[in-house]
């Protein structure tokens, strides 16, 4: 059977609501849903998947700190589509501040609902932000995230590693070394810290250091298997006067690394088609999410075929 | 945006079912009925055939066997008709799946060329009453038709991706539905030719001489409409759609107050009066206290008839109409006034040119995590100040909560602390939500980014998403409290149906009123000559009464 767009977003919605997520919250959880779905035509398996443990996520288990000049979530025991959507607006907020935003999130170990993170990616560049989200749960399950803006939809790209990439362990230990008064000095603490290739395009600090996030960003650091569930968002302003005016380039090479692209003639191709034709789904499933979802609705009732309400059918 | 305000507003020349017809006679729509299987009693199935420029489309109608009094609401399970609007033919396969599907409000599967589903009953009294007449040979009783003003009334329009519709942003740019509510409009149209074709049918069988409903009759009546609370959920959850279609009005509204009508103007306003005088004069419906009564709104008009002999016509520099619209909002009901800022955009069509295309916007929203604590102060403050001065500490301001029914989903009333179900209320009150905002607000540092709130305080994110987005938007917000126990729903009711194109509107409670469109509309034989669109068809005359109408009733 099929859904309308409309639908995949809708029940999503309400199934978030249902597990308690306020309604802002359960909408950026349903956007990611929808792009998981849109991109992988995983998204409504994802939320099926998730339906036995929905009633133990909670928004409300996130805690902030700062370590310097990065905010660090403490995601407690929550999943990545829990705390992906707050980790991006705190990046957003700063890298349209400064240029540069850089967070730090923690996850459950065990996390399963990577497949979405890519949203976070997405919804940044639809602010007009270029980003990497460098992700690590176990040794053998790290991804990296490049993201960045184009028309109709962003370019979004995935790396599976082996391992956590070098820029995602470097980066943790700068942060747990301590303050650094700002985002782009944490980075190139953690990125220029032994030998590397230099490039000698790069001129600016900014260059150097995109450069070298980017080529960190999809090595595997093997010998790095104690890198702890979490990920690390970075934004990027391009419009912002400390931003590199070559980073384009750098983010598509950094994209050629990747091992899947989403580009946006692509999306767009299954956007059209997906609103056209609908969303396929196994009954089954739809069944499970759709039970799921109607625990927004008030139960029923003796008063329901009296009226609407008090005094407005009389 | 005063709800006051919202309640007395009118149909005008961009309101959606006027558009549809003017697109149908401009581009001469052909409708007719494409197969039909109807037994003595008009219970079976029919297909109606609606050929555009750019595609055919297809009407299916499942006609039911009225089995006891219907009501029109969400949870009723038993209903007159049901029927379908699709893109192409309505295959007998497809009659047969949505046959299936259709009864579940809830459950059912549309298939993505469908793009309406719809639900009606026919008119306990009418509908009765037409077909008894024509059996009996003879024309109905217009004046007791006209109490109505229909024979089949729709509660419902079911699309835009519900049960799997088609989505309206999926239609393509040549899509002869392509603007808001075209789809839903058209359905509406088409349950008023229903109506007619079926009690024909339903007549002929009893007496093989049974005449057809004569044309000026089946041209008086329209299709009924029945709404209730649901639309206050609409206008809140669609603040960008609100916003829109209220601005092109106002848009229109202020082009055709900046002219100073010349003599065939005054002719054409005066014809236009003349027409809409008579017809609420005729208009016998019971507004009860929520409506001013029609007889009022007539004299009125009548008023505004004599303002407009005396300082414009034969004045050699009249004033523009703005002067007109000023002595209205001093001297009369403010029904009368909307009801004149329709007139007059009848008068001056080109005042509405090119404003349809602006009635399509995108609902899409994201919060700015970036803006400063200060800043959204300021915006709250500045943009919000309806909501801040409202005494959310009165009882009677929190008095209702508005939730949905898991029994087909029909949106209900309930009272705090007397009515179960509290901790299903659905969001609706953003003046709460804004002052709620505000008191968390002041614990931020001013330059703080909006993400640090937005982390601390998920629960804001709806509001503040909403606030960033429409704070610009003039028309967006509707500034009342639908917590509050003086609240009225009509209000909102009465302004989507407005800006729909409702020409009648009977409040049944404070929550639910009846009204009929296409009154007066185009017959499909008139649509397929291009006849009868414009202003033409809005205020009909009552025909005159047939001969004999009454006897052998």
């Amino acid at each position: 059977m099929r859904l309308s767009v409309r639908e995949v977003f809708d029940l999503s919605e309400r199934c978030f609501r249902a597990a308690g997520f306020a309604d802002g919250a359960a909408r950026a959880n349903a956007e990611s849903i929808w792009w998981t779905e849109l991109t992988k035509g995983s998204g409504l398996t994802l939320l099926h998947d998730l339906l036995d443990e929905l009633q133990d996520l909670d928004r409300g288990r996130l805690t902030r700190r700062r370590r310097g000049a990065v905010p660090v979530v403490d995601g407690d025991d929550q999943p990545s589509i829990v705390s992906g959507t707050p980790t991006l607006d705190l990046c957003c907020a700063r890298a349209e501040r400064r240029g540069l935003g850089l967070a730090y999130t923690t996850v459950a170990p065990g996390d399963d609902t990577v497949a979405a993170l890519g949203h976070v990616a997405h919804a940044a560049a639809e602010r007009g932000l270029r980003s990497v989200v460098l992700y690590a749960n176990r040794a053998d399950d790290a991804v990296t995230i490049t993201g960045e803006p184009a028309r109709p939809y962003p370019v979004v790209g995935e790396a599976d590693l082996a391992a956590p990439s070098v820029a995602h362990a470097r980066i943790l230990d700068a942060v747990d070394d301590g303050p650094a008064d700002h985002s782009t000095d944490l980075l190139t603490h953690a990125l220029f810290d032994g030998d590397g290739d230099e490039d000698e395009r790069a001129a600016t600090v900014e260059e150097r250091v995109l450069s070298r996030l980017l080529d960190d960003a999809t090595t595997p650091a093997e010998e790095r298997p104690d890198v702890p569930a979490g990920f690390v968002t970075i934004c990027f302003d391009p419009t912002h006067p400390t931003q590199p005016r070559r980073a384009e380039r750098a983010f598509r090479e950094g994209m050629d690394a990747s091992t899947d692209v989403r580009r946006p003639e692509q999306v767009d191709t299954r956007a059209d088609r997906l609103l056209r034709e609908g969303v396929e789904i196994e009954r089954g499933v739809w069944e499970d999410v759709f039970e799921y979802s109607s625990d927004v609705l008030a139960p029923e009732f003796e008063g329901s075929y009296r009226g609407a309400g008090f005094e407005i059918n009389e | 945006m005063q709800p006051e305000r919202l309640s007395a507003l009118k149909q005008t020349r961009l309101s959606f079912a006027r558009l549809l017809m003017d697109k149908m006679v401009e581009e001469e729509w052909e409708i007719a009925v494409e197969r039909s299987d109807l037994d003595d009693r008009g219970v079976g199935r029919l297909v109606y055939r609606i050929e555009t420029p750019s595609r055919r489309l297809s009407f299916g109608v499942f006609s039911h066997d009225p089995d006891g009094e219907n009501t029109d609401r969400i949870v009723a399970d038993n209903w007159d008709m049901w029927g379908f609007l699709c893109e192409g033919r309505a295959t007998p396969e497809l009659m047969e799946s949505q046959f299936e599907e259709l009864p579940s409000v809830r459950k059912g599967r549309a298939t993505p060329e469908i793009l309406i589903w719809t639900r009606a009953n026919r008119s306990s009294r009418f509908f009765g009453h037409v077909v008894d007449s024509l059996a009996a040979g003879h024309q109905p009783d217009v004046e007791f038709c006209a109490q109505g003003g229909y024979l089949m009334r729709s509660s419902g329009y079911y699309g835009n991706g519900l049960n799997g519709t088609k989505e309206f942003r999926a239609m393509d740019g040549d899509h002869p539905l392509k603007r808001p509510y075209m789809a839903q409009m058209l359905s509406v149209y088409l349950l008023r030719i229903f109506s007619y074709d079926l009690a024909e049918h339903i007549a002929s069988a009893r007496n093989d001489d049974a005449p057809a409903i004569d044309y000026e009759i089946k041209r008086y009546l329209g299709t009924g409409n029945s709404s209730g609370i649901g639309i206050v959920h609409y206008v809140v959850n669609h603040p960008q759609l609100i916003d829109a279609w209220l601005r092109a009005r106002e848009v229109a509204l202020a082009r055709v107050k900046g002219i100073r009508p010349g003599p065939e103007d005054c002719d054409r306003f005066g014809t236009i009066l003349a027409d809409a005088r008579r017809w609420f004069a005729e208009d016998e419906s019971d507004t009860k206290e929520y409506f001013l009564s029609k007889d009022r709104i007539a004299a009125g008009l009548e008023r505004i008839g004599r303002r407009v002999a005396s300082r414009y016509e034969g004045v050699e520099t009249p004033p523009t109409w703005e002067r007109l619209c000023e002595w209205a909002e001093a001297e009369l009901a403010t029904e009368t006034v909307e009801l004149l800022h329709s007139l007059l955009l009848d008068t001056h069509p080109e005042t509405c040119r090119g404003l349809a295309s602006s009635l399509t916007v995108s609902e899409r929203s994201d919060v700015a995590p970036e803006m400063s604590v200060a800043t959204l102060r300021s915006i709250v403050d500045e943009r919000y100040e309806w909501a801040l001065d409202i005494d959310l500490s009165e009882p009677d301001s929190r008095r209702y909560f508005w939730y949905r029914s898991i029994d087909s989903e029909e949106p209900r009333l309930g009272i705090r602390g007397e009515h179960d179900y509290e901790e299903y209320g659905l969001p609706i009150d953003i003046a709460r939500q804004v002052q709620a905002l505000e008191a968390d607000l002041e614990a931020y540092d001013a330059a703080a980014p909006v993400a640090d709130l937005l982390f601390d305080h998920p629960e804001h994110r709806s509001i503040v998403e909403r606030v960033q987005t429409v704070h610009d938007l003039p028309y967006a917000e509707v500034r009342t409290n639908p917590l509050d126990a003086e609240f009225v729903p009509l209000s909102m009711i009465s302004c989507l149906k407005a800006i729909w194109g409702i020409q009648k509107a009977h409040p049944k409670s404070q929550g639910w009123v009846r009204g009929t469109f296409y009154q007066g509309a185009p017959l499909p034989a008139d649509i397929r000559n291009g006849d009868g669109g414009g202003v033409d068809w809005l205020y009909p005359s009552r025909p005159a009464r047939a001969p004999h109408w009454r006897e052998d009733a």
